[in-house]
């Protein structure tokens, strides 16, 4: 998915009244990583799929459909306890947080 | 104005829900534990219930709510991510009014929210001073909420609508010529507003024991004076 350095800003369809709120969003999704990391490594798959299911519900609320397509692929993943193609996953997501937090300024 | 409460652990979740709810006394918990002191502090209109909690499942608290009288009828609406039939119709099972899935869109919550409490005012029943109402039947319940049950106090139809007319103005008084507007307004009975004093005589025997007491006003009329458990 987002592996390049570029968002797809036709994809980000923030509510206006939810505008002031993203940075404060995006900020907790930025701090929400080192914890995603941490579970990864003790494969701790159960935190791992609740965080996710998480993610899934509030990215598309947002105006970020992307980010509750991650959580629903990185739940499945975790479920099924499929390390490699977790570690992709989740991998991609932190790019792409990384990239929306970078970026902010080009879609708030 | 209605207070709804929200139990969902994700704040993320909670502020979209608390601006789609803004018309309303909005209220959020992150956890079932939360919510219950909450609702130990508050009386609440409808109720919005994750499934997957931090402390237990939002499908073993509606049940609760379901079986307990106060909330009984009460709307209960589940904002889950889970999609699946099989958890939709076990919510509903579990007596839920809505089911509503996550990512959600902030005018569909609003608007079902909306329509439950619209619903819910064309009112089957009403929980006031800690008598419930039921105005399918006029049967009038004195809640024991600390043992959750409640006893009927089996009253004649007029006795329900002057209880609840008082009920609805406890701790205020009102005179007897108010009290006959109220209560036989759409009978199109005349009646001498002493008339009313027999039906008080009798409502006071059924209220014993329980939280409330109809007292006389000294030229003014009657009050229902509420203890205040009762509010509960």
């Amino acid at each position: 998915m987002q592996n390049d350095n570029k968002i797809n800003l036709a994809e980000i369809h923030i509510p206006i009244d939810l505008k002031e709120h993203i940075p404060g969003f995006l900020k907790s999704r930025m701090d929400s990583l080192g914890q995603i990391s941490a579970f990864l490594r003790e494969s701790n798959y159960a935190q791992l799929a609740n965080l996710a299911h998480q993610i899934k519900g509030y990215g598309k609320p947002y105006g970020f459909p992307k980010i509750s397509q991650y959580g629903l692929e990185i739940e499945t993943f975790a479920k099924t306890k499929k390390t490699e193609e977790l570690k992709l996953k989740i991998d991609e997501y932190s790019n792409y947080i990384n990239l929306l937090w970078e970026n902010q300024k080009d879609f708030i | 104005m209605d207070k709804i409460l929200f139990i969902d652990d994700c704040p993320a979740i909670t502020l979209l829900a608390k601006l789609a709810l803004s018309n309303y006394d909005f209220y959020s918990a992150l956890n079932l534990a939360e919510a219950k002191i909450m609702m130990e502090e508050n009386s609440f209109s409808l109720f919005i219930i994750d499934i997957n909690l931090p402390d237990g499942s939002g499908f073993d608290f509606c049940t609760d709510l379901q079986q307990n009288v106060k909330y009984s009828e009460t709307p209960k609406i589940f904002l889950s991510s889970e999609t699946t039939t099989a958890q939709k119709v076990f919510g509903f099972a579990c007596g839920a009014d809505d089911y509503i899935t996550k990512p959600f869109i902030r005018q569909e919550l609003t608007a079902r929210v909306d329509a439950k409490l619209r619903k819910s005012k064309k009112q089957i029943s009403e929980v006031l001073n800690g008598l419930k109402f039921d105005f399918n039947f006029q049967i009038c319940q004195k809640i024991d909420f600390e043992n959750d049950n409640a006893v009927d106090l089996v009253l004649t139809p007029t006795e329900f609508r002057l209880l609840y007319t008082l009920s609805k103005h406890a701790n205020r008084a009102l005179d007897r010529r108010e009290l006959v507007r109220d209560v036989w307004a759409s009978s199109g009975v005349n009646i001498e507003p002493r008339g009313i004093d027999t039906h008080i005589c009798k409502l006071r025997k059924k209220l014993e024991g329980s939280n409330c007491e109809i007292i006389s006003v000294y030229g003014k009329g009657y009050s229902l004076k509420t203890s205040p458990e009762s509010g509960r």
